[in-house]
C-alpha cells in the first residue's frame, strides 16, 4: 500500500450532472405484469382481468403533484468560491 | 281700363273647414280619459329589486297634490272608500303570492326575495357549465369527428348519429379498453375489455425500438374511436347526403358490438406487439424516457 494519498483531479467548478432525474412511470411495473401474463395465458381469456383492471386504475388516477426541482447545482455554485479559497489556503 | 279690385281673388283666400283644426283638437289620451271612467290604480306586482322606502320621484313638482295639512278634511264616505280600497290592494297582493305558491315557489323566502325563480345553488354542476354542457366520452368523440376546426359541423354529424348508437358508443369504448368510467353493456362479452398498450418507437443503438406504453383513458377512447374512423373511411358509402356520413359511423360501431368489425383485428396486432416487444422495458437506454 502506498504511503501517499490518492491526489483527485482539481475541480474547476462545482457541479451534480443531472439532479433532477425523471422518475419512472410506476404503472409500468404493472404493464409489464399484463403483458408476462397476456404471453402465458393470451390476451382473449379472462385470466388476466385482475392485472388489466390494475393498470387501468393506475393509469386513471390523477397524477401526483410535480416535485420542486432540486436546488443541490445554486448552493454548490454560491458555496464554491469560499470552499476553493479554503481549499488554496490550506494547501 | 277694367277696374283692378277682384272679389274672385278675394274669395279664393279664404277656407271653409268642416272639421276643427288639429291644433284645436284635444289629444288622444285627453279623449281616452274622458271616455273611460277613471279607474283606480293597484300597485299589484312591483320591478324587481324596488322597495318602499325611497319615494317615487315625480318630476312635475308643479301639479304635486296639496299636502295633508293644506287639504280639506275628508268626509265619511271618503274614509270608507279608502279603506275598502286598502283591502282591495290586500287582497291582490295575497293572491299574487297564492299564485307564486301554485307555481312551485316559495314567495315568502327571505332568499329569494326579487329573483323569479330563485338562485341557483352553488357550486353548478357540470352539465351547467357552458364548457362541460357535453358527457366527457361525447365530447371527445366529437372533436374527433372534426374537420378543419369546424365544431359546430362536427356536432351536427355527432347528432346525426341515432340516438340509440349512444349505448353503442359507450359500449365500443369500454369493449375496447378505451375507458374505465363507463359501464358495460349486460350483453357484451367479459372477455375483451382488455387496456390497450400503445408504442413508442425509441431510438436506441442505431435501432429503432418498439417500447409498450400505457395509455391513460382519454388516450385510449382516442385511439379506439380513431381505429374505428378509419374503419369507417374503408367501408363503402350507399348514397350521399348528410346523413350518409353518421349513418356509415353507426353501422360500423354495430359491427364493432357484434364483433364482426376489423378493428378487433387491428387490436390484437397491438397486443401481440406489446407481448413480443416487452423485453424493450428493460433496456436501460430507453428507461428514463418513459
Amino acid at each position: 500500500m502506498s504511503k501517499n494519498p490518492i491526489r483527485l483531479p482539481p475541480l474547476p467548478r462545482l457541479r451534480v450532472r443531472n439532479p433532477n432525474k425523471r422518475e419512472q412511470n410506476p404503472c409500468l411495473t404493472i404493464m409489464s405484469s399484463v403483458l408476462a401474463c397476456w404471453a402465458s395465458a393470451g390476451h382473449t381469456g379472462r385470466a388476466c382481468n385482475t392485472v388489466e383492471d390494475a393498470l387501468r386504475a393506475c393509469m386513471d388516477a390523477p397524477k401526483p403533484p410535480p416535485k420542486p426541482s432540486n436546488t443541490i447545482n445554486y448552493h454548490l455554485q454560491r458555496l464554491s468560491s469560499k470552499l476553493i479559497k479554503q481549499a488554496s489556503k490550506n494547501k | 281700363m277694367p277696374p283692378r279690385l277682384n272679389l274672385a281673388s278675394a274669395f279664393r283666400a279664404l277656407s271653409l273647414r268642416t272639421t276643427t283644426p288639429a291644433s284645436q283638437q284635444p289629444l288622444l289620451s285627453q279623449k281616452i280619459a274622458a271616455a273611460v271612467p277613471k279607474l283606480t290604480t293597484v300597485p299589484v306586482a312591483r320591478r324587481f329589486y324596488s322597495d318602499n322606502l325611497t319615494p317615487e320621484n315625480n318630476n312635475n313638482n308643479n301639479d304635486q297634490a296639496p299636502s295633508s295639512e293644506l287639504a280639506p278634511p275628508r268626509s265619511e264616505e271618503e274614509v270608507v272608500s279608502l279603506s275598502q280600497q286598502q283591502h282591495k290592494e290586500d287582497n291582490l297582493y295575497a293572491l299574487n303570492r297564492l299564485e307564486l305558491v301554485a307555481y312551485g315557489l316559495k314567495p315568502f323566502d327571505a332568499e329569494e326575495e326579487g329573483h323569479k325563480y330563485g338562485l341557483p345553488s352553488l357550486p353548478l354542476p357540470s352539465e351547467l357549465h357552458k364548457d362541460h354542457r357535453y358527457d366527457d366520452v361525447m365530447g371527445q368523440i366529437t372533436r374527433l369527428l372534426m374537420k378543419d376546426g369546424k365544431l359546430s359541423k362536427a356536432q351536427r354529424v355527432r347528432f346525426s348519429i341515432p340516438r340509440r348508437f349512444d349505448i353503442y358508443i359507450y359500449a365500443d369504448i369500454y369493449v375496447l379498453g378505451h375507458g374505465n368510467d363507463s359501464q358495460p353493456p349486460p350483453h357484451l362479452p367479459p372477455t375483451k375489455t382488455e387496456p390497450c398498450p400503445g408504442f413508442r418507437g425509441l431510438a436506441g443503438g442505431g435501432r429503432n425500438l418498439e417500447v409498450p406504453a400505457p395509455l391513460a383513458a382519454r388516450q385510449r377512447r382516442r385511439t379506439a374511436f380513431v381505429w374505428i374512423l378509419d374503419a369507417v373511411q374503408k367501408r363503402k358509402s350507399k348514397g350521399s347526403g348528410r346523413k350518409m356520413f353518421p349513418t356509415r359511423v353507426a353501422e360500423e360501431i354495430i359491427a364493432v358490438v357484434e364483433g364482426r368489425s376489423g378493428v378487433w383485428d387491428k387490436r390484437a396486432q397491438v397486443h401481440k406487439l406489446g407481448t413480443a416487444t416487452r423485453a424493450n422495458l428493460m433496456n436501460n437506454q430507453i428507461k428514463n424516457f418513459l
